[in-house]
């Protein structure tokens, strides 16, 4: 399970006027596992709060780098934080986790690619849909 | 040989010195000289070796007396010395009583408080009520609450003095909550070895929690309040009971007194009015379109008077069979939302159901409300009718009407929070046990349905039979599709983790006992959820540590039904992890139970509570796996289980060894046996 090494690898000295270098996937690899992004989403985006979506494209919040960073930011920010318990999106400032930072993640996020064959290309499935399960005709 | 030859003669030849020494004292004895009657009255060892002195000097050895030779071969009988026994123990005529009552199981781990009733049921009941070793008291009660769900029925436990009844406290919360019945037997020992494990008002510690307690005085009270636990822990609205047993009469003796176990009469279950009941039936009949929302019901009578019901009228059914047990089977074809763009005109709502007891939020009834989903009739609001009359309310004047256990409509039987009921009262509320009321509803229906009205029935019925195929039919594609996702995935997707099992327990009798709910529900969308036990819902008051040791007890009701029923619990690492002593329980009682761990290693829902309050004060979410995992080291399940005596593969990260692993452990469990799998997860 060497995914689920732990790791301790985010800088926090970026500024939000430093510069920002090529976004390195590996780099975001690292703040994924770190963030524990995985908790919601899985270590693929496939399950929980998905990123991929079933026909394997990725959900709109991913399509730019930049949405993708201001969704973060803010997820919701047109309203205060619930005072209970909740499942919610977290939000995360600079102070957490750096435009670089974040531009890293969003490269490795985009590198996911779905592991799920299509239904036809699964046998057990096909053959729960065929037998009908709980459907008594 | 030569030797045991030797010794042999030795022996022999030891025992007929003997004999003459004897013989000399007794000689000795009869002889009436001052020096005889000296020799009697000195110590008979000096006098043995004078006669052995003799004998060693030539004279003939006589054979040992047949007194001498029983003594020596062990055939003696001992003086008759009267025994220090007790023949007829107060504890026996407890365990009498819990006979009377039909108790089958009791469980606990030992205690010096209770081992006078500990040693009844095992030596004068014959464990005919068996006795399930816990490693722990909260599993104990735990397993009573999964038995219960299964069974419809309590089985009893023991628990040793204030620390037994402490750490029970927990479980017995989360059945009061449950609604759960139980009936729960304290030991306390006032000669005891620890003062502190006693208590004045023993019941004190979990009063807040149970629905009746008693510390009776004398045993003719101890037995009558078994039998009056019993009787209350089983009238709605179910609750574990406590009964506290002293040492002092679990051991006294009984023995010519007259005190005997009377019989023991089930108690008159709290049934909907007579002019309840038939304004019930009057609203069923005449509604165009009918709904039943069968929530949770007591006991598989319940379920299949529920059946009767809908079938009689042909209604669209509800069910919170997929929130817990004892509701409407999920494939019988009323079960649905009814033909599309027909409204519902008369809803009647049966119980609540599912998690979190008590018919607070999300009162597992499906479909339209479950009350007041219309406008009341004036006087309609209140009590099975109570204040009315049926000139005042005309039959159909009310849209809804709902049967709630007693207690539960007002006082959401004394747990705080979330309201005793779901929604407003508008309709026909009636505080009555609805299984008991179903029999008098399904007559009252009976002896309204006109010839024309059963043709209406029978067209009713086909359109919700069809309509209820096709929406049916997209769940079970929707069910399939959410377990489609990551399915070649590493760690394992929970919905291959599930789907995986399904070609196994498809035809099999199945009682999944854990919750679902931190597993992603993929087992009450793709299992057959169709029989009262077929899945037993969640903690009740969301207890952690209930799901392993409740499935002790479906295990229980399992090997008792004796048909091949087999229990499959889906077992959260972080609940398992609280009592894992369960495990050897399951293995010692061979219960049929194939556990697969849902092992993402840690208290998953509490690191994703954490992130977001991490996120909220802006201070990253990097550390939230302190406190919230179970990593560095990893956790071997497989490894635990062995250790247990239970069959046990894994950990395994890779779907595609799943199907060889379950088909491994379930064979083991269909011999009656249980077995583990560890799987590696997706963390939801």
């Amino acid at each position: 399970m060497a995914l689920m090494v732990q790791l301790t690898v985010v800088s926090r000295a970026q500024t939000p006027t430093a510069a920002v270098v090529p976004a390195n996937a590996s780099n975001g690899k690292a703040v994924y596992l770190a963030h524990q992004c995985w908790a919601c989403h899985g270590y693929n985006g496939e399950t929980g709060t998905r990123l991929l979506q079933e026909d394997g494209t990725f959900t709109p919040r991913l399509l730019t780098a930049s949405g993708f960073t201001a969704f973060i930011r803010a997820p919701r920010p047109d309203q205060a934080p619930p005072t209970g318990s909740t499942l919610s999106m977290p939000s995360y400032g600079m102070a957490s986790l750096p435009n670089q930072q974040a531009a890293e993640l969003f490269a490795y996020i985009k590198t996911f690619r779905p592991t799920q064959p299509a239904l036809k290309d699964i046998p057990l499935l096909e053959q729960m849909i065929r037998e009908g399960g709980r459907v008594k005709k | 040989m030569a030797k045991s030859k030797s010794l042999s003669l030795d022996r022999r030849r030891f025992l007929k010195s003997a004999a003459m020494g004897a013989a000399a004292g007794a000689t000795a004895l009869v002889t009436s000289t001052p020096d005889a009657a000296t020799q009697a009255t000195a110590p008979t060892a000096a006098g043995q070796r004078g006669a052995d002195a003799r004998a060693g000097a030539g004279a003939p050895l006589a054979d040992p007396t047949p007194e001498q030779l029983a003594r020596e071969t062990g055939g003696a009988v001992p003086p008759a010395i009267p025994p220090r026994t007790v023949v007829r123990p107060g504890s026996d005529l407890m365990v009498d009583a819990l006979k009377s009552v039909g108790i089958q199981f009791v469980m606990a781990n030992p205690g010096s408080s209770f081992e006078g009733l500990q040693e009844s049921i095992i030596n004068h009941g014959r464990n005919d009520i068996e006795f399930i070793t816990a490693l722990h008291e909260e599993s104990a009660v735990a397993a009573a609450h999964g038995y219960a769900k299964a069974e419809g029925k309590p089985m009893a436990t023991l628990l040793h003095g204030t620390i037994g009844v402490q750490h029970a406290a927990m479980a017995i919360y989360n059945a009061y909550v449950d609604r759960v019945p139980i009936v729960m037997i304290a030991g306390l020992d006032y000669e005891g070895p620890v003062a502190a494990h006693n208590a004045t008002d023993m019941g004190a510690i979990v009063r807040g929690f149970t629905k009746w307690d008693a510390q009776p005085r004398t045993l003719e009270d101890a037995i009558g309040a078994i039998q009056r636990a019993y009787q209350i822990a089983i009238t709605p609205p179910t609750a574990p009971v406590l009964v506290t047993m002293t040492g002092e009469i679990q051991k006294e003796e009984t023995v010519g007194r007259a005190i005997s176990v009377p019989p023991f009469r089930p108690p008159q279950m709290p049934a909907a009015d007579y002019l309840a009941t038939k304004r019930i039936a009057r609203a069923l009949v005449d509604a165009a379109n009918p709904r039943i929302n069968v929530g949770r019901l007591r006991t598989p009578a319940g379920v299949r008077l529920a059946i009767e019901l809908v079938e009689l009228l042909g209604a669209q059914a509800g069910s919170a069979a997929t929130s817990g047990p004892m509701s409407f089977p999920m494939s019988h074809p009323m079960r649905g939302n009814g033909v599309a763009g027909v409204p519902v005109d008369f809803t009647l709502s049966l119980e609540t159901g599912g998690a979190g007891g008590g018919g607070g939020r999300g009162s597992g009834v499906t479909g339209t409300g479950a009350l007041g989903n219309a406008a009341p009739a004036s006087g309609a609001r209140g009590r099975g009718g109570r204040g009315t009359t049926e000139a005042s309310v005309p039959a159909g004047a009310f849209a809804s009407a709902v049967i709630l256990s007693p207690g539960l409509l007002a006082t959401n039987f004394n747990i705080g929070g979330r309201g005793g009921g779901a929604g407003s009262l508008n309709g026909l509320a009636i505080e009555a046990d609805a299984e008991s009321s179903l029999p008098g509803i399904i007559e009252e229906v009976k002896s309204l349905l006109t010839a024309d009205k059963r043709r209406l029935v029978a067209d009713r019925a086909r359109k919700n039979e069809e309509a209820h195929v096709t929406q049916r039919t997209a769940e079970w594609a929707q069910s399939i599709e959410q377990a489609r996702r990551g399915w070649d995935g590493s760690p394992v997707s929970l919905g291959r983790l599930h789907a995986e099992l399904w070609p196994l327990i498809k035809n099999e009798d199945v009682c999944l006992s854990g919750p679902n709910g931190f597993t992603g529900g993929h087992s009450t969308r793709l299992f057959n959820i169709d029989k009262p036990y077929s899945y037993l819902g969640s903690q009740g008051a969301g207890g952690m540590g209930y799901g392993a040791p409740a499935t002790v007890g479906a295990g229980l009701a399992a090997k008792k039904a004796g048909n091949g029923r087999i229990v499959v619990n889906i077992q959260t690492d972080g609940d398992l992890n609280y009592a894992p002593g369960v495990l050897w329980t399951m293995a010692h009682h061979r219960l049929p139970i194939l556990t697969v761990m849902h092992n993402n290693r840690g208290w998953h829902q509490e690191r994703m509570y954490m992130q977001f309050m991490a996120g909220v004060r802006n201070r990253g979410t990097d550390r939230m796996g302190i406190g919230t995992s179970l990593m560095d080291p990893n956790i071997d399940y497989a490894k635990m289980a062995q250790a247990y005596g239970m069959y046990a593969e894994g950990p395994i990260a890779d779907p595609k060894e799943l199907a060889g692993a379950y088909t491994r452990a379930m064979d083991r469990v269909k011999r009656g046996e249980p077995a583990l799998v560890d799987v590696i997860t997706q963390p939801r």
